[in-house]
Parts: structure tokens; C-alpha cells; sequence
């Protein structure tokens, strides 16, 4: 499984009615050695996580006592910022954007993949991580620098289009993680629909040429069903 | 318009009718002429007969004076009367000579006659007989029908007159009558055929006065309402299995996934295992798509639609793809003739428009061009991507847009027939238009006018 570097120690809530939805989430998070709590509602939920502090917070759109929605809204009117993934078996469009207006940090439909789901905490996590955003990411001689769009190998510049930028932006950022084709489409296209599998996969080859021409060794890694993975996994 | 006019029954009749009227208006008359004539003529016959009777039990001195007391005292001037010799030589009277084809039997004819005053008219059509007298003279005595030739004129005149009032108030009452039948008609066309065009939420327009047409449009809206109603079920049960479906698929992808995650790499069963996955996946790609079709369609709510600038979004679809156009060896541009904004969902016309240059660039062969155009005005934006490939037969241009459809050449590329089908109901969504044809390129051209051209649904 994915390299965790900060998240051994990562403690999720999480928020759902459902009970088999809540074990399969429960079970993909311990497989990834999170310390995860339940709720079942959204008064113990929203409970929790004002005392808890925790990383990240699954929270289920739909709950019987209060709505997904007014629980995020009020976690951020008292100021607690903890990432939320809103899960939701509404997937209408018009619906993330409602998930993310109210404070959402993610949003994802049922049925879900659960590994999708964990690489989704994952990024969540590593943004809070990094809450002081780097201005410079280094792997391997391989370094961007995100304050000016650029990117260089060992000294000579990468000459890269703005979308090949933000591909290899996103995958560094997030390096040791795997990241779904549609994460990748998401957060480099900001788009939320299932992109076809050989879309993201032809702008993925022709960033690994680029690095390559450059003399860069491999760091772009697929991932067999799941999606692709950054960072140097000999 | 009378063509059309024509085709109404209750046109057809009223004008009928008229005719029909008129015709015995005219048999009337002429019944109402032949009658008159008749009896004016018998009175006439009758005068000439009673004179002639007078006449010829006159003697041959007394009845020149006869005549010529007759004559006089006839102020209006209808009488004629001649007495000639055997010879044709007239002896006394007004007439010039004995009328033509005169038989002398004593018997009343319609005849020609020519005066010898210099009264007017000279020659006239009248009610004559003659008669020879006992000393071989020849007694003519004629009466003018005048009266009746007037009663004649003004009863063809009348008749001609009432005729056309009534054709044309015939003409005029199926007009009336007819006119909101066609426009109701033309109604029920316009419906028809949206209704042959897919939107089966159309219903037959009901009129105010056409009760058989009424009928008619009713018993065809109920049999609309059940086919509605089917197709909505038949709709709603595949949308629910596909939605069932994704739980327990979704599963199935995950223990695949986990049981291949724990495998060894070297295991031989991990090609096996991968190909189980693939197959989850794109069985678990086609419920999504079902599932997102079937949501867009339902979709009421339109509060991600908002103005937008098209050529943005172009230019990021064309860059986008472009890297799948060239491993496919196609050339894509993108071609900006004009540069509107659209209202619509920003998204869902990425969407769109991303699915049919997907299309674009798996069907044309390696050598082959797309081209994505943004033209038309402000108001009327268009959006064409067309390309050099095989391109759609005519007659499949609209079952493309079913789902599931796909052509028999395209057995060999991967798809699942529903990209179409998003489309269209995207299209739909936005009340906009979606025309396939010929591009100039050869290929397939797609050209979706972004403009609310009907009411969305
Ligand atoms: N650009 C095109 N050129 C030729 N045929 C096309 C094109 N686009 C669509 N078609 C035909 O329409 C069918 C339906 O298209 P679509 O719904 O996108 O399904 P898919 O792409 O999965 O085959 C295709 O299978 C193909 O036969
Ligand atoms: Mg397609």
C-alpha cells in the first residue's frame, strides 16, 4: 500500500448513519493505520468533533437528526477548519456544490471505492499538513517551484504547458499518495465527471517523456486499477 | 390556405350546401318563369283567339274599320292587326306583311313581326295568328309579350342574384365555420410532431367547436398519458437496477481490488485479478453513466446555469484532448469565429462538448482532422466539432442518441454507446439544439446551437 510519511498518527471521525456504509469506511481507514472514532448522528457527530481533534472528519450527507450540510456549517461558524469529506448519495451536480459552499473540503458519491475514499482523506490530510503551504517542492533533483509556475531537473528548466505544470504540482504535492484518475481530472482540470480512462492517461505519459528527455528517473508510478503514485518507490 | 380549407369537412359541406341551394334557387325560378310564361301566354292566345272571333263575323267594310278602331284605341300598343290580300298585299292594319312561317290555321305561335308605322321597334317578338278569311283574304292578329320578356329579365336577374348571395355566404359560413378547424388542426400537426420527434410530454391541443376532433385528440392524449407513463417506468426501472447495481458492484471492486493489493507480485493469478478489475470497472463506468444520463434528465434544478464565456472553455477542452488526438495521429484545432458567451452550466457543457470530441477523435483513422469551431453571434452561439472520419449514415443520425446504440462499425472501438446519449440529454437540460450532418471535412459534424431554442426538459 501507499507509503503514509505524517499520518501514522492521523485520527479520523467519522460521521455516518448507515452501518455497513460506517464499517467498510471504518475498516478501509484502520487498514491504513488511522485512529478512527464513529458517529452515528449528527448531534454525537458534531459533539465529537468540537471535542476531538481530529484530522479529518467523513461526514455523511444524509443523517437523520441534523443535515451533512448544517453540521459543516456550524463546525466552521465556530471556527474548527478540520478538512471534511462529504459523502453523499446524491450525486447531482448542483449537490457538490452545495457540499462544498457549506464548507466541504471534498466531496464523494456513493457507491464509492473505498480506497478512493482513503486516497481522498489522504490529500485531505497532507493539505492540512501542509497548512504552510512550501513554495518550493524537491524530489530527486526533480523540484517545482510554485511560486513562479516553474519546474527544473538538477538546475535546467523544465519547459512545461500550465496544465502539465499543475499535473506534476498536484502529483508532488502529494507524492507517496495514490491518486484516482478522477482526483487527478478534479483537482489539475477542476472538473467532476468521470474523464474516460485514457484522458488522463495520455497527459500522464506525456509529462513522464518530458521528465524523462530531462533525465529524470521514473517518480510517476501507476498503480493497477487505482491510479497513479508519485515519488521514488524502490 | 384554400387547399388546406379544402381538406375540412365542414368546409367541403357548407359550400356544398350552398351549391346545392343555389341550383334549386335557379330551378325555382325557372319553374317559377315556365309557370308565368304559361299562363301569360294562354291568356294571350286567348285575347288573339276572342279577336279573330270578332273579326271574322265582321263584314268585309266593317272590319277595316274594326281594325283601325281597335288600333286606336290600343294605347299601349301591344296589338297588331293586318288584313291582306291573297297575294300578301296589305290591305289594312299596322302590320308590314304577313310574319314568316305563319301558318294560317288559326292557331296562336310565338312569332317575329314588322310594323308599318314608324312606331318603335320596328320588328318585335310577339303572340301571332292568322287565318284565312271567307273571301281569301288573310286576317293576321298579333299581341307584343313584352310583359313577359320583363317578368323573364327580372326573374333571371333575381335569380342570378340570390344564387351568389347564397354561394357566397355558403363560401363565407365555412369559412367561419372552418377556419378554427385548421388552425386546431395545424395545432395538432405541430404537436404530432414533436411527439414523433421524442417529447412525449406533448399533448394534442383540445378546440373550442370541433367535438369529432376533440374526440379524437383526447383518446390519443390518454394513450400518450400510458405511453408516458411506460416509458417512464420502463426508464425508471433500468435507472433503479443500475443504481441497485453500483452497491454490490462497487463491493465486488473492492474485495477484487484488496485480494489483488495482498497478492504477490510474482503470483500468476495477479494478470487474472487485473482483468477481473478492468471489467468491474468498466461495468461500474457504464451504471455511472446510466445512472448521471438518468440524472441530468430528471434534473429540475438549474442553479449551476449562468452565463459563460464559450471560448475559454473550448480552448481548454481542445488542450485537454489534444494529447489523446495525437496518439490517435489525428490533428485537432480549434477554430474561434466568433467569441459569445452561452447560458448554460459550465460544466455539463464540457461535459458535452468533451464527449463528442472524444467521439471525434476515436472514430477518424491515424492522418485524419477534428476541428472544434465556436461561431454564430451573441445571441445565437454555435459550437460544431466535426471531423474526417467515417462519419454517421443519415438514417442512423437519430438512434445514435439512444442509449446503448452504437454503429456496427464501431464494434471495434471501445464505448459503450451512452456518450450520445449524455449529450442529448445535456442538450436537452439547456433547451438547446444538437444537429448531426456532414462536415466539410469529410466526416461526422456536430453542431450544438446554444441558445434556449425550445423550453428544457
Ligand atoms: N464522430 C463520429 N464518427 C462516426 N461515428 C460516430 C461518431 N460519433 C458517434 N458515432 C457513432 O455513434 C455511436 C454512439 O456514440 P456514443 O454514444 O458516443 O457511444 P460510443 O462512443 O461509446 O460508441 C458510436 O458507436 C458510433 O457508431
Ligand atoms: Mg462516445
Amino acid at each position: 500500500m501507499s507509503a503514509m510519511i505524517d499520518s501514522q498518527s492521523a485520527s479520523i471521525l467519522v460521521i455516518e448513519d448507515d452501518d455497513s456504509t460506517a464499517e467498510e469506511i471504518v475498516a478501509e481507514l484502520t487498514a491504513h493505520a488511522f485512529r478512527v472514532d464513529r458517529a452515528g448522528t449528527g448531534r454525537a457527530g458534531l459533539m465529537l468533533a468540537l471535542r476531538g481533534n481530529y484530522d479529518v472528519i467523513t461526514l455523511d450527507r444524509m443523517l437523520p437528526d441534523i443535515d451533512g450540510l448544517s453540521v459543516v456549517g456550524d463546525l466552521r461558524a465556530r471556527r474548527i477548519h478540520t478538512p471534511v469529506l462529504m459523502i453523499s448519495a446524491l450525486s447531482d451536480v448542483d449537490e457538490r456544490v452545495r457540499g462544498l459552499r457549506a464548507g466541504g473540503d471534498d466531496y464523494l458519491t456513493k457507491p464509492f471505492a473505498s480506497d478512493e475514499m482513503a486516497a481522498r482523506v489522504e490529500v485531505l490530510l497532507r493539505r492540512r499538513a501542509h497548512a504552510a503551504e512550501p513554495t518550493r517542492l524537491r524530489v530527486q533533483g526533480l523540484q517545482i517551484d510554485r511560486v513562479a509556475h516553474s519546474a527544473s531537473f538538477d538546475g535546467h528548466d523544465l519547459e512545461l504547458k500550465p496544465t502539465e505544470y499543475q499535473l506534476l504540482d498536484f502529483l508532488m504535492r502529494n507524492s507517496g499518495q495514490t491518486l484516482t484518475r478522477t482526483m487527478i481530472f478534479e483537482h489539475v482540470w477542476g472538473y467532476h465527471f468521470d474523464p474516460g480512462t485514457n484522458l488522463i492517461e495520455v497527459h500522464i505519459a506525456g509529462l513522464r517523456k518530458k521528465l524523462e528527455q530531462a533525465g529524470c528517473p521514473p517518480l510517476i508510478n501507476t498503480v493497477r486499477g487505482s491510479g497513479y503514485l508519485f515519488g521514488d518507490v524502490r | 390556405m384554400f387547399a388546406e380549407l379544402w381538406r375540412i369537412t365542414s368546409f367541403r359541406l357548407t359550400v356544398l350546401y350552398g351549391g346545392l341551394f343555389a341550383l334549386a334557387v335557379v330551378g325555382l325560378f325557372a319553374l317559377i318563369y315556365w309557370q308565368t310564361a304559361r299562363y301569360q301566354n294562354q291568356q294571350v292566345d286567348q285575347i288573339l283567339l276572342n279577336q279573330v272571333h270578332v273579326f271574322s263575323t265582321a263584314t268585309a267594310d266593317q272590319l277595316d274599320d274594326d281594325i283601325a278602331y281597335e288600333i286606336a284605341r290600343d294605347i299601349r300598343r301591344i296589338g297588331f292587326f293586318g288584313v291582306f290580300a291573297a297575294d300578301g298585299k296589305a290591305l289594312a292594319g299596322n302590320l308590314a306583311r304577313i310574319p314568316q312561317g305563319l301558318i294560317l290555321n288559326g292557331k296562336p305561335r310565338a312569332l317575329p313581326v314588322e310594323r308599318n308605322d314608324d312606331l318603335f321597334p320596328q320588328a318585335l317578338e310577339v303572340r301571332a295568328l292568322g287565318r284565312t278569311l271567307d273571301d281569301g283574304r288573310v286576317l293576321v292578329v298579333a299581341r307584343d309579350v313584352a310583359l313577359l320578356e320583363q317578368i323573364r329579365q327580372s326573374l333571371l336577374r333575381g335569380c342570378f342574384l340570390i344564387a351568389a348571395v347564397i354561394l357566397l355566404l355558403g363560401v363565407l359560413g365555412g369559412v367561419f365555420y372552418s377556419l378554427p378547424a385548421v388552425r386546431h388542426i395545424r395545432d395538432i400537426d405541430r404537436a404530432a410532431r414533436r411527439i414523433a420527434d421524442g417529447d412525449y410530454s406533448q399533448r394534442l391541443p383540445l378546440g373550442r367547436r370541433n367535438r369529432e376532433l376533440d374526440v379524437l385528440a383526447q383518446i390519443v392524449n390518454a394513450m400518450l398519458d400510458e405511453t408516458e407513463r411506460l416509458m417512464g417506468e420502463v426508464k425508471t426501472a433500468s435507472d433503479n437496477i443500475a443504481h441497485d447495481l453500483r452497491t454490490p458492484l462497487t463491493r465486488l471492486r473492492a474485495s477484487i481490488y484488496r485480494t489483488q493489493q495482498s497478492m504477490d507480485k510474482t503470483s500468476l493469478h495477479r494478470d487474472a485479478l487485473n482483468h477481473a478489475l478492468t471489467q468491474t470497472d468498466l461495468l461500474l463506468t457504464r451504471f455511472r453513466a446510466l445512472s448521471r444520463i438518468s440524472e441530468i434528465e430528471s434534473k429540475r434544478r438549474r442553479a449551476g446555469i449562468s452565463p459563460t464565456f464559450l471560448e475559454p472553455v473550448l480552448r481548454t477542452l481542445t488542450e485537454l484532448y489534444e494529447p489523446l488526438a495525437n496518439r490517435g495521429g489525428v490533428k485537432l484545432s480549434l477554430r474561434i469565429e466568433s467569441s459569445p458567451s452561452a447560458v448554460c452550466d459550465g460544466e455539463l457543457l464540457f461535459e458535452a462538448i468533451g464527449n463528442l470530441l472524444d467521439n471525434a477523435i476515436k472514430f477518424t483513422p491515424a492522418g485524419g482532422v477534428v476541428c472544434v469551431t465556436l461561431g454564430g453571434t451573441q445571441a445565437e452561439p454555435v459550437i460544431s466539432v466535426s471531423d474526417s472520419g467515417p462519419g454517421i449514415p443519415p438514417d442512423l443520425r437519430k438512434s445514435v442518441l439512444h442509449r446503448f446504440f452504437r454503429a456496427d462499425d464501431a464494434r471495434n472501438t471501445p464505448g459503450s454507446g451512452l456518450g450520445l446519449s449524455l449529450v442529448d440529454a445535456i442538450v436537452r437540460l439547456h433547451g438547446f439544439g444538437l444537429v448531426l450532418d456532414d462536415a466539410p471535412e469529410g466526416g461526422l459534424r456536430a453542431r450544438m446551437s446554444c441558445w434556449q431554442r425550445r423550453m428544457p426538459g
